[in-house]
């Protein structure tokens, strides 16, 4: 959705920094903001398989210089 | 300005996985107003006093409709400082250069890249910048199988950079 003053604008355009997202987390609708409990866990391992595999990608590309 | 379509969520009451009473079990019978197309606004209203429709920034009811958004930029403390640490003290004082930013929210299970504000402006290396989403969105998948998506930010239908664009109708 169209808005504007969002960070991850600020943190590309201003900030200078190029890898800039905004990650939306669990789920789709279904409980929404109030996601249950047993859910914690499991979007933890998510984020932390989703950073770590960014770092890795920036990693090789930015600093090695390779194509990922 | 792109107007968002408003689309009802109802919050059901009703236990999952044998869990103990929510104490949100009395939202159930709150709607909650949202978008069905990206963030959604979670503006709790009851059926007498719906949430208005103002698409008009320069409305004064624009902020019951989305929410009061302050008076200036940096106007809260919280963004100022964020804002003044990353452009300021990491590169000058601690001599580091910021090469990702990760906000993360609730919900929508997607990653999204720069920018928000306008769908038809793209940063300078945003194929770079999908193509690290996509393998982070995989590598998320294959944790748990939940499929995120890769969008801009300001979640146009029609707008995936690495996807053919569907001129809007």
């Amino acid at each position: 959705m169209i808005n504007g003053g969002a960070a991850v604008d600020w943190a590309y355009a201003k900030g200078g920094i190029k890898y800039s997202y905004a990650i939306k987390l669990r789920d789709t609708g279904n409980h929404g903001f109030l996601l249950p409990r047993s859910d914690i866990v499991p979007s933890g391992e998510e984020m932390a398989a989703m950073s770590i595999s960014l770092a890795e990608f920036i990693r090789i590309k930015e600093i090695e210089g390779q194509q990922p | 300005m792109d107007t968002s379509t408003a689309g009802t969520q109802t919050v059901s009451g009703a236990k999952t996985d044998n869990q103990p009473q929510s104490p949100f079990a009395q939202a159930s019978t709150q709607t909650i107003h949202g978008t069905t197309n990206g963030t959604p606004q979670a503006q709790i209203s009851t059926p007498q006093t719906p949430a208005p429709k103002v698409h008009n920034p320069l409305s004064p009811l624009y902020s019951d409709a989305v929410g009061y958004r302050g008076e200036k930029p940096f106007q809260a403390i919280e963004s100022a400082l964020m804002s003044k640490y990353i452009s300021t003290t990491l590169p000058k004082k601690h001599k580091i250069k910021t090469i990702a930013y990760l906000d993360f929210h609730s919900y929508s299970q997607s990653i999204l890249y720069p920018f928000a504000y306008n769908c038809d402006v793209l940063p300078k290396d945003a194929e770079d910048i999908a193509e690290a989403a996509w393998g982070a969105a995989k590598a998320a998948r294959t944790v748990h199988g939940r499929y995120f998506e890769v969008n801009s930010a300001c979640e146009g239908d029609n707008f995936v950079v690495g996807q053919k664009r569907e001129v809007p109708t």
